[in-house]
């Protein structure tokens, strides 16, 4: 079964059983905000959804993890320590589909990530598809993460009675076997789901004053451009953009020991190249002291240096960081700033 | 393509010798608990773990020909590195690696080769150095500059003599502050290289030292007319995985641990954060 068809009243069953043999994670109300969190029943904004504090990431690559633990007496030994349960992620949208498909590339690219894979490879996305903009800060679909081919095992798509059901791999079919209620979806049903899919086209209005393609050439030809200085004079290198990124990845190491200083762990943390110290050297030489020079790599990482080397922006579009920067440093209007430069 | 469960995960090593060099530098040599090979290119850099306290990067100084272990000497400058000089001999450390692309011997070879060293510059030539005297016909004229703040802070002092008294290398020393002990040079390590007779497209140069000696070396050997792809240098970058993931050694678009840490000028002038 590659399409299927899931009416409404079943989703809640559907939930249900699937918490039988897995964690499952979906979206929760948190005071004015959303997160993914751990429910008891089903449950879903739908169309009031606006993307949660934190993206799912934060299941596949925990915001602190061990990497191994150690004993130091008698003798020193060292054991590695992968912990990932099966676990279902309910209601993921398409921004962070492309977001974990995106960190799927960077972590199993050439040295694979053992925690990431184990993590990844035991993880369900059961996504919910968007057919109209969240709020006015999101560009998904002009970054091309709003059509996802990839990244999630079933998608699930409204069209009023129930959901049209898009299987993205063979474990997404047979959960929708085992699980649902799931059934083939007729041709009217398709049918809806294509016009609905059509129509949403209209929904979302092209943001960039330039082509998506251009912005690799368009951000390494702007290395100097003033952007960087003005908002790097309002910026507050406080990193909260790097971490509700789907796409930020980068980590820091460190060694954690208990009491007795005989036994610990090294672990992980998220890092965030907007904060002061991430560039800096032993002795203490910095190669980004300037806060424009953070937000400039950023940047580039998000709409260059990845971009050119995966094909993808690895900007998603949910709009978080906007939402989560303090100073309102907006990615569409930096882009369209770049863009708007007239070349003689 | 590496996939390992052991990714992240030390092989544990023994201190089987711990020398003070100099006030802040200390050398190790290590030898793997493990009975395996651990071969490694010249300019190739480990990560080294100090269990319970963390893990560094740290290149290697030894020459890859020598069998039974491996050499690094490192400078006391944070946490790390004070609890790696406080270990004695017999101590069990961990060790990742080696990591990143070494200089490239076989493009040296039959070439005459500048050595431009600052400071604990010194560590990664010495790999380099080391092999190139054990296969000293393989390589031509051998030019070695070497600089540091005062004459108590050069390092592996015993070598540089032997090198100077060998005859086939050239070596030239300087220092920022001479003391009562010191006839020789005094001054920046670029002044060396103005009276230098190089045959530029013979030559290669290969310059490891602090960040701010890479421009003004850089200008020197534009006046000798060298090509920007035989100007070889080893950058410093706080990797912590190694394996181009965690994202701290990244210069524009380039991991420093992938595709580093020698680059040729050729390579790096197109990268505007690299110096």
């Amino acid at each position: 079964m590659k399409e299927g068809f899931l009416h409404k009243k079943d989703i809640g069953p559907f939930y249900k059983d699937l918490k039988k043999d897995y964690k499952v994670y979906r979206v929760k109300k948190k005071g004015p905000h959303y997160v993914f969190g751990e429910a008891p029943d089903f449950w879903d904004p739908g169309e009031d959804y606006i993307p949660t504090i934190l993206p799912p990431k934060k299941y596949l690559q925990p915001q602190e993890e061990t990497l191994f633990c150690m004993a130091l007496a008698p003798r020193p030994s060292l054991k590695p320590k992968i912990e990932a349960p099966p676990q279902v992620i309910f209601g993921v949208r398409p921004c962070d589909i492309s977001g974990i498909s995106l960190t799927d590339k960077v972590f199993f690219d050439t040295n694979v990530d053992p925690y990431y894979k184990a993590r990844r490879e035991n993880t369900t996305i059961i996504g919910i598809d968007c057919l109209r903009p969240c709020d006015k800060d999101c560009f998904c679909s002009t970054v091309g993460s709003l059509d996802v081919k990839e990244g999630f095992d079933l998608l699930l798509t409204d069209i009023g009675e129930g959901y049209f059901i898009t299987v993205g791999t063979p474990r997404g079919e047979k959960l929708l076997q085992d699980f649902s209620k799931a059934r083939k979806p007729s041709e009217k049903e398709k049918e809806s789901f294509l016009a609905r899919r059509e129509g949403r086209k209209k929904e979302y209005p092209y943001k960039f004053k330039t082509e998506l393609s251009n912005l690799p050439l368009l951000f390494t030809s702007n290395w100097e451009h003033p952007v960087w200085k003005e908002i790097g004079d309002i910026c507050l290198a406080c990193g909260r953009c790097n971490l509700v990124c789907p796409t930020c990845y980068c980590f820091d190491t460190f060694d954690a020991m208990d009491v007795s200083l005989r036994e610990g762990e090294r672990r992980r943390q998220w890092d965030g190249c907007l904060l002061a110290e991430f560039a800096m050297i032993a002795g203490g030489v910095n190669f980004r002291t300037q806060r424009s020079q953070r937000l400039r790599h950023r940047f580039n990482r998000k709409f260059n240096y990845q971009m050119a080397k995966h094909g993808q922006s690895h900007c998603v579009g949910c709009g978080r960081c906007y939402r989560a920067c303090l100073v309102h440093i907006h990615p569409v209007e930096v882009v369209n700033r770049l863009a708007e430069v007239k070349h003689d | 393509m590496i996939s390992d469960i052991k990714l992240y995960i030390p092989t544990l090593a023994e201190i089987v010798k711990a020398q003070q060099l100099t006030e802040l530098e200390k050398f190790f040599e290590i030898r793997l608990l493990e009975a395996r090979p651990f071969s490694f290119e010249p300019g190739q850099f480990i990560l080294l773990s100090v269990l319970g306290v963390g893990e560094s990067p740290v290149t290697l100084a030894s020459s890859p020909l020598k069998k039974d272990g491996v050499e690094v000497c490192v400078r006391r400058v944070g946490s790390l590195t004070n609890a790696l000089h406080r270990l004695q001999e017999g101590a069990t450390i961990g060790l990742r690696g080696p990591f990143g692309k070494g200089f490239p011997i076989e493009a040296l070879k039959g070439k005459d080769l500048l050595f431009v060293a600052g400071g604990i510059g010194m560590i990664p030539l010495r790999s380099l150095i080391h092999y190139i005297l054990e296969r000293r016909k393989d390589f031509g004229q051998l030019s070695i500059l070497y600089g540091a703040k005062t004459p108590k802070e050069f390092l592996f002092a015993d070598e540089l003599m032997a090198w100077g008294q060998k005859g086939d290398v050239r070596l030239m020393l300087t220092v920022d502050k001479p003391d009562e002990t010191w006839g020789g040079n005094v001054g920046v390590i670029t002044r060396l290289i103005p009276p230098l007779e190089l045959r530029p497209k013979e030559t290669y140069a290969i310059i490891v030292g602090p960040p701010v000696m890479y421009k003004f070396v850089l200008m020197e050997l534009y006046q000798k007319a060298l090509p920007e792809s035989q100007i070889l240098m080893s950058l410093e970058r706080r990797m912590r995985c190694g394996v181009g993931k965690c994202g701290h050694c990244q210069i524009n678009n380039v991991y420093v641990c992938q595709e580093g840490p020698v680059f040729s000028y050729q390579f790096l002038k197109r990268l505007p954060e690299a110096i």
